[in-house]
């Protein structure tokens, strides 16, 4: 029996190796060159949009082995390290029990001296980085300038792990105990970090290195730490350090300082959003989505393109082929003196709508398959590309273990039947989930607000379809605004939207209003929930605006979203610039 | 025979007011064999008119046998830190040295627990715990608890962590597989040992070990383990044994979501191995059907600073 292993497992991004980091990440995405400079960036995104698996790329200890594994010569211009803020020691809350001073010293002194471990074993993953004579002269500094003792009979960097784990250990013994004012040393960014890194670049290899801290999911910290890491953001000189942060969008921390300021986007630091609003096969999305899955592939020796691993079902595609054909035959009696854009344009539209209004009510739900098909229905989410590709490789490891050891063959392509499968089942599982463990499951979220969010998804749904099987002008958009806001539905309505979001069933974009140009949100559900209610995950670059009113009926007391049928008093409908 | 004949005397008990069957009769059978002279009976502001029946007839109660009730004492789980200074200063200053204290934990949140053990603890004070389990029968409804909290590590009992290492999280499961998946998604902890509660009692074995298994067996990552939560020398032992050859390793993460006698097990390891943390998975919602009547009380003695002592189930 050939050895099977499912290549597009996706676990957590920090249990994965080396190798597999370095075999699966796709370096010329375009935040990359983002986490490479020396600037400071915020990472917003939410679970399985790729924050830690770039971080972790980035990172020195991976960059040593890849230079290592490519022979070329490893940059020490900038050195990466990656900090995870997902620790016990983040999760402690003694901070509220202390006043505000000691809270705030005892909180920087925490995150300075987990940052310091993590640079200390991030540069000793260079072989041969710092010389024993360089190991000598740090061992004086830094025990003269950071008041630690470093005993000499103990090898350096042994040396330094034992002390500055003792110095987090000596305030945690203090958080133990009942000591209101805390006698210990306590290290802040200035006394701390600041010093050790002037102390770092006094040795050969890192004379000129800038050093870039890979803060992951800095949601967790707590006030007071979120406070000094934007303090620290603030300095805005950056020829000696700079801070990449990752963040979840629904617990992103504000921009206050310690001292009260706060952090400008733009002059202390760069905004980039994670999740990507654009799925087709020529998006940035589309194109990371075909390299991931490409890589993932390679990775089990397959050398065929995704789109022949996942190929379409033959006869869908015969039926778009069909229904294209009568949308071109539309658009000329539309347009008998059309412009090739305008005809164009109407085929785009109507092609799939022409598909889904055609099929027999009675009719089995349409055969989803094909690689474009799982780029749309990840809602430009890694982890949602990766969990269909990995459940359908583990049905066809099923299938064959089900035979003869001898008839036992490699897993080529998965058929289009059984892409089918394992998508309608994932999208039955998504509702059901919805409807019996939301609130068992997302913090926050009451029995009542469960009900409601499943009740705004189905009527959206049920608008969605609506609006597909007629003949309006965007009837494929699966995506919508809010307007009408008061004060009144503001608060029922965020409450709903904010499970909806961390439970990864709305995503939220942002993007230039069409009459008015401002900035406003937009919400995209995730669009694995579709195919259970034979909607198209594809969608169209459009949305439907609706009134906060109509989604609070939907969510509240499950009335429909009103739709007439026709273009003229249908939502408000706009489409957007790709 | 008296069931209950081995509990000690002692002259408080602390419990934390429920609308449960189990609280109320658990109570009047305490009160009767422990002959307590005080009693200090803690209520959830959340749940406080839920409670509000039985703290009147537990009053009533007091009143008719000259115990003294101190039952103005509110907690909210809505402010675990008001929560935690009150309870705190009103359990240390009833307390006294070398007096036994009984706790009843039937019907207490495991914060309650644990901030209670490391009070009495901390001032050298042995604890009488006692446990009374529903009926056998149909004693618990289909669901217990919805709309989780964010997970918390309790104040002052996040143990020592050391810098670098990865974290194993420790679970005694209970009934709410997605509980437990919520803790795991939490901490993204590097391993976890999921401990299943063995036996066949409120269909244990189709409601909460097959599910676990169902959901966890293939992770690689994820090991399950069994474990007796009606045990406190059992849950001690299986844990214990799991975490003394990781304790070098990893920063440990404790949490109860079982029996509650489970819960006094993982303090016992919490002060016994310096670098582990108790965390609470609360909740937000609870079944007022949760649980029906009464049956075996579980009772013990943790001395203070001395090896557990075998527990009886009466």
């Amino acid at each position: 029996m050939p050895n099977y292993k499912n290549p597009f497992e996706y676990e957590q991004a920090t249990k994965l190796s080396t190798e597999d980091v370095l075999k699966y990440y796709i370096e010329d995405f375009n935040y990359s060159r983002f986490v490479s400079s020396k600037r400071n960036i915020f990472l917003v995104g939410e679970r399985g949009t790729g924050k830690t698996m770039t971080f972790l790329y980035y990172s020195l200890p991976i960059q040593v082995q890849r230079v290592l594994k490519h022979e070329t010569e490893l940059d020490l211009s900038l050195v990466s390290v990656y900090i995870p803020c997902n620790t016990p020691l983040t999760h402690r809350r003694e901070y509220e029990l202390l006043d505000p001073l000691n809270a705030s010293l005892a909180s920087e002194h925490f995150m300075v001296v987990s940052i310091m471990k993590e640079v200390l074993d991030s540069i000793y993953s260079v072989p041969g980085i710092i010389s024993k004579d360089e190991e000598e002269m740090l061992r004086s500094e830094l025990e003269y300038a950071l008041h630690l003792t470093l005993p000499s009979n103990i090898p350096f960097k042994r040396a330094l792990d034992l002390a500055l784990d003792k110095a987090s250990v000596s305030v945690q013994e203090s958080l133990n105990s009942d000591e209101d004012d805390i006698k210990k040393l306590f290290m802040s960014f200035n006394s701390g970090l600041k010093l050790f890194l002037v102390c770092l670049r006094q040795t050969e290899k890192l004379r000129n290195s800038h050093f870039s801290f890979l803060i992951d999911d800095a949601q967790l910290f707590n006030p007071y730490q979120k406070r000094a890491l934007n303090s620290w953001i603030a300095y805005r000189d950056n020829a000696l350090f700079s801070f990449k942060v990752a963040t979840t969008r629904v617990e992103a921390p504000s921009f206050e300082t310690s001292s009260g300021g706060s952090i400008l986007e733009g002059h202390d630091f760069t905004w980039i959003e994670m999740e990507q609003p654009y799925q087709n096969r020529t998006s940035a999305f589309g194109k990371f989505a075909r390299s991931i899955v490409n890589s993932r592939l390679a990775a089990i020796g397959v050398t065929k393109i995704p789109e022949e691993f996942f190929p379409e079902n033959p006869a869908f595609t015969k039926d778009i082929e069909e229904a294209k054909r009568k949308a071109q035959e539309e658009a000329v009696i539309k347009y008998p003196d059309g412009t090739p854009k305008q005809i164009a344009d109407y085929i785009y539209k109507y092609t799939r709508a022409i598909y889904f209004q055609e099929r027999s009510p009675r009719a089995n739900l349409p055969p989803y398959s094909g690689f474009d098909l799982l780029t749309h229905l990840s809602t430009g989410v890694i982890r949602n590309l990766l969990n269909p590709c990995y459940h359908m490789y583990d049905r066809m490891l099923s299938e064959i273990q089900k035979k003869p050891e001898n008839e036992a063959i490699p897993i080529d392509e998965i058929p289009p039947n059984i892409q089918t499968e394992v998508i309608l089942q994932l999208s039955k599982e998504k509702w059901e989930w919805i409807a019996n463990k939301l609130d068992n499951s997302i913090e926050g979220c009451s029995r009542e607000v469960a009900k409601r969010v499943y009740q705004l998804m189905d009527n959206l749904a049920i608008l969605f379809k609506k609006r597909l099987r007629s003949k309006i002008s965007e009837p494929r958009a699966v995506e919508f605004t809010i307007s009408g806001f008061d004060e009144k539905s503001y608060a029922d309505l965020s409450e709903v939207l904010l499970v909806a979001q961390k439970a990864q069933l709305i995503y939220t974009y942002w993007s230039s209003a069409k009459d008015s140009g401002k900035r406003e949100p937009y919400y995209m559900p995730n669009k694995m929930l579709w195919p259970e209610r034979g909607l198209d995950p594809h969608g169209q670059h459009a949305r439907v605006s609706i009134t906060a009113h109509n989604l609070l009926n939907a969510a509240v007391n499950n009335i429909e979203i009103p739709f007439s049928g026709d273009d003229q008093d249908e939502p408000t409908l706009f489409t957007t610039a790709v | 025979m008296n069931p209950l004949c081995s509990l000690q005397q002692s002259k408080i008990l602390i419990t934390v007011a429920s609308w449960e069957d189990r609280f109320l009769l658990g109570i009047v059978q305490l009160i009767e064999k422990v002959s307590p002279a005080k009693i200090l009976m803690f209520h959830y502001k959340e749940y406080a008119d839920w409670s509000k029946e039985n703290r009147d007839k537990i009053a009533a109660i007091c009143a008719e046998k000259n115990i003294d009730l101190v039952n103005d004492k509110e907690l909210a789980f809505g402010s675990p830190l008001e929560s935690w200074v009150n309870l705190t200063r009103v359990v240390d200053s009833v307390i006294n040295p070398g007096e036994l204290i009984t706790l009843d934990i039937s019907t207490m949140p495991r914060e309650t627990i644990w901030s209670i053990c490391h009070v009495l603890a901390k001032r050298n004070i042995s604890i009488q715990y006692t446990y009374h389990k529903p009926q056998s029968s149909n004693g618990y409804a289909e669901w217990l608890s919805r709309d989780p909290g964010k997970p918390r590590i309790l104040y002052k009992q996040a143990g020592i962590q050391h810098l670098g290492r990865p974290t194993l999280l420790v679970i005694q499961t209970g009934y709410d597989v997605e509980r437990a998946k919520q803790l795991e998604r939490f901490f993204e902890p590097d391993k976890v040992l999921l401990g299943l509660q063995t036996g066949e009692q409120f269909a244990n074995s189709e409601q909460n070990r097959q599910k676990h298994e169902n959901a966890f067996s293939s992770r690689k990552d994820i090991e399950l383990f069994d474990i007796d939560g009606y045990s406190l020398e059992g849950v001690y032992g299986a844990i214990a044994d799991k975490i003394s050859p990781c304790l070098d390793d990893y920063n440990i993460v404790l949490s109860s979501l079982g029996p509650k006698i489970g819960a006094l097990a993982l303090f016992k390891i919490k002060q016994a191995f310096s670098n582990v943390a108790l965390c609470y998975a609360p909740s937000n919602e609870f079944n007022r059907e949760y649980s029906k009547g009464i049956g075996d009380c579980i009772h013990g003695v943790i001395e203070a600073q001395a090896p557990l002592e075998q527990e009886m189930t009466t």
